[in-house]
């Protein structure tokens, strides 16, 4: 579903990500992994074009899009949630949700809204609350599904699980995996490990802005030597 | 008592029209506007000259709020767009639109200033033991119809939704794939409109001049201070409270030294809330 | 050592061209050298709490009328003009010292809107305390010292704050204020008593802009409201910006500039204004860093491009 060809990303003189290659498919979950700096966030927005790009080609569902800027990557079907979720704290609920499907005509919109609300039930009583007012468990819940608004064909989401508590981790590995189940792609930069191992079929290490090791999540992982020195985890 | 408190409504809906265009375009931008205040000169100069061409008022000041609209837009188009990524070059570029803007209306029109005569000069609306002049009514009707149209567009329609969302957090509303630079347009478009109301309802009263938006600009920064940078309530419910303040403090103090009574709101305000009404954190400028 | 040699000679220097200049030119050009050896004393007061410290004061249009007509009234009352000037600086820069206070707290576009607003209520003040100031049309103000002693003043001003600036960029205090316009919250952390600093460099810019206030007032003769105003302030703020914020002669490439504009191109009423206005523009656009930071930048390149060849 998705190819990224030697990405590179600077800001400046800074280089976060020096030619990054890596490979998506529908309906599975590819995990991106690294330490702090490592280049993870950086890799993300590239691909989105939110971060700038010195390099590098990307390929969507077989359609070359490194041209295209965020709001056509949008249309073409690749949905970001970044860091740190980023709702828009002061707006209700429904007009977060509405805003992933912005440039949609009135009906499309409001159709796609009462999916999301059949999807995560739990929204539709609330959906004129305030977004800021929610638990981090469920503001990741609703970041999800405003990046489902937009009906991507693949989803990035950057460290969901960050402050989250571990009950909240679950709901939210849930989601994703059943999102890939419909046949999305999703890339998930995480440094929760249990997570990656449970969601994970590949993943991709980096540090210091390159790929570092690749391949199937259990053997990447089982490898001491990459979990030690990128990881930094215990298993 | 009740004809200051009015009179301070009428000051008060004045500010509010005028911050609400400000807080608009630093929500979006963060982008302190002074050449707000050049809007509003050509666009009472505009009105000025269609009516004294002999259009009929209204048409008139149609002419004048369609000028303050496309003006605006050219701010942005030349020049602020341009400093998106550099907030700090912000005042410099304000300065030097409202230099070019004062100055053009000084060089087609001159500096002394003229009377705008309007339908509703004469008339006197009286109710209550209060009496206001037809000029005043008209700028709370056109204040009250401007505003309650804004909330409209924000609250109901996808431009207002983005742009609402856009002040919340532009880089969020980005990733979106929401079209930035329109909403950009969009803000000093709309801001462009309320300052060709502001200056149609409040040329009448004061005169046509280059200098004429000094006073109201500063006190409208007082208010966007206020009530919250990018806060549209914010502004509005400051523009009000500012008004009446200085209405009080002019009809019963001084009344020369009127917008002396917005500073010491503004000082209050400071010490007690260094983030303003709304809390948000002031960026840096320099 | 070089770097002080340099900072210091040049200083003198100007002192010696300021001095040339007030004395050799006439007329308009003699205005136009008065206002911009007036304009150097002040900004360069400026460029520490706005070039070094970061924070937009926009108060010093006021800070510099305030010098101007309190030493006037004083001199009226009959003070000898050494004392009505120490004491008009003094106590310009108590009022700098409140007005820091209350803003003590306030950052970025709050600071630089309540200073600006500070700046407006002054010119209220001038404008209507009529009895004291003449009102709109302004008063005259008494010779103190002689012509001839108000210009060796002036002169010499111009390199001794200069010096003064240099001295305190190189020092501990400097680093500080650069901590400050860096990341104050940062500074903090570290240990950085950020709030003092921050009242001082305000109370300095104050002592500088009422000194040239003075000296203006002696120089000129007459000052009037309408030279005092938050347009000023906010010209001022500009005009260093233009020169590039922080660095030590960016008060006088930016007077020269500013001042240059508007007084010697004389195409009609207004006109010299649009042209700074679109020079502002245009500066910001191509200099984010000011003219002086333009002239580092391109000569950095022009070095880097004879290395290669």
């Amino acid at each position: 579903m998705l190819t990224v060809d030697n990405l590179t990303v600077a800001f400046g003189p800074t280089v976060a990500v020096r030619g990054v290659s890596l490979h998506a498919e529908a309906g599975a979950v590819t995990g991106v992994l690294g330490a702090n700096g490592a280049g993870k966030t950086s890799t993300l927005l590239g691909i989105h074009n939110q971060a700038p790009r010195r390099g590098g080609r990307i390929t969507l569902a077989g359609v070359d899009v490194t041209g295209h800027d965020t709001g056509a990557l949008v249309a073409a079907g690749i949905a970001l949630c970044p860091q740190n979720r980023r709702l828009f704290p002061n707006m209700s609920i429904e007009d977060n949700l509405l805003l992933g499907a912005y440039g949609h005509p009135r009906k499309v919109r409001r159709a796609r809204l009462a999916r999301a609300y059949d999807r995560f039930g739990w929204l539709r009583d609330r959906g004129a609350e305030a977004a800021g007012r929610l638990s981090g468990g469920q503001q990741q819940a609703v970041a999800i599904a405003r990046a489902l608004m937009s009906e991507p064909k693949l989803v990035l989401l950057d460290e969901p699980s960050s402050g989250l508590s571990p009950v909240a981790v679950d709901e939210v590995a849930a989601i994703l995996a059943d999102i890939a189940h419909d046949g999305t792609a999703v890339v998930l930069v995480e440094q929760n490990v249990r997570l990656v191992r449970h969601l994970c079929d590949t993943a991709y290490v980096l540090a210091h802005g390159k790929v570092a090791a690749s391949g199937p999540v259990t053997a990447l992982l089982r490898d001491s030597a990459v979990s030690d020195a990128y990881l930094g985890t215990v298993h | 008592m009740i004809q200051v408190l009015v009179n301070g409504v009428f000051l008060g809906c004045l500010f509010a029209v005028v911050a609400v265009g400000l807080t608009l375009v630093y929500g979006v931008m963060e982008v302190p506007n002074f050449a707000h205040a050049g809007v509003i000169v050509l666009a009472a100069y505009a009105t000025w000259s269609a009516s004294a061409a002999g259009l009929p008022f209204a048409l008139a000041a149609l002419v004048g709020i369609a000028c303050g609209a496309a003006v605006s837009v050219l701010t942005e188009v030349v020049a602020y767009r341009w400093i998106i990524d550099n907030p700090a070059a912000a005042p410099a570029v304000a300065l030097g639109l409202m230099l070019i803007l004062q100055n053009t209306a000084l060089r087609l029109f001159g500096g002394e200033g003229r009377s705008m005569d309007t339908p509703y000069d004469q008339v006197l609306v009286e109710f209550g033991g209060v009496s206001l002049s037809g000029v005043k009514v008209a700028l709370v009707v056109l204040a009250v119809l401007a505003l309650t149209a804004l909330h409209l567009i924000l609250s109901r329609t996808s431009l207002g939704r983005a742009m609402r969302a856009v002040a919340q957090d532009r880089g969020a509303a980005a990733m979106l794939g929401i079209p930035m630079r329109r909403q950009y347009t969009l803000a000093f478009l709309i801001a462009g409109l309320l300052a060709g109301i502001a200056a149609v309802a409040y040329a009448p009263t004061f005169q046509v001049s280059p200098y004429m938006a000094d006073e109201v600009l500063l006190s409208a920064f007082v208010v966007v201070v206020v009530g919250g940078l990018g806060s549209v309530w914010g502004a509005v419910a400051g523009g009000l409270v500012l008004g009446v303040v200085e209405g009080l403090g002019s009809a019963y103090l001084s009344s020369a030294y009127q917008s002396a009574f917005g500073f010491l709101l503004l000082v209050l305000i400071l010490v007690l809330k260094p983030g303003g009404l709304r809390g948000a954190t002031g960026r840096r400028v320099a | 050592m070089r770097k002080h040699a340099s900072a210091l000679g040049s200083s003198a220097l100007l002192s010696v061209l300021a001095y040339l200049a007030l004395t050799g030119l006439q007329g308009d050009q003699g205005q136009v050298a008065l206002l911009v050896v007036v304009w150097t004393i002040a900004l360069t007061g400026l460029n520490v709490i706005l070039g070094l410290g970061g924070y937009p004061s926009m108060a010093h249009a006021a800070f510099f009328g305030g010098g101007a007509y309190l030493s006037a009234i004083l001199l009226e009352k009959g003070l000898s003009m050494t004392v009505a000037a120490v004491v008009s600086v003094a106590a310009i820069m108590l009022v700098g010292f409140l007005v820091a206070l209350v803003f003590s707290r306030t950052r970025g576009q709050y600071f630089a809107i309540g200073t600006m607003f500070f700046t407006a209520v002054a010119f209220l003040v001038f404008t209507n305390a009529a009895e004291f100031t003449g009102g709109p049309t302004g008063r005259p103000v008494d010779l103190g010292y002689s012509l001839d002693a108000t210009v060796v003043l002036l002169a010499v001003s111009v390199g001794a704050g200069l010096a003064v600036f240099h001295l305190i960029s190189v020092s501990r205090f400097g680093d500080r204020l650069r901590a400050i316009r860096e990341d104050e919250d940062l500074a903090q952390h570290l240990g950085v008593p950020t709030a003092r600093v921050k009242l001082l460099a305000v109370v300095v810019s104050a002592g500088f802009a009422a000194w040239a206030g003075v000296l203006f007032g002696q120089y000129n003769g007459v000052i009037a409201p309408s030279q005092f105003t938050f347009v000023q302030s906010f010209l001022m703020f500009v005009a260093l910006g233009l020169g590039g914020a922080g660095r030590l002669l960016a008060p006088v490439v930016g007077a020269l500039v500013v001042i240059g504009l508007t007084q010697l191109l004389n195409l009609g009423p207004g006109v010299s204004q649009i042209v700074l206005g679109v020079l502002f523009i245009a500066v910001t656009l191509l200099a984010p860093n000011g003219i002086l930071g333009g002239i580092t930048a391109l000569t950095r390149k022009v070095r880097r491009k004879e290395a290669v060849a």
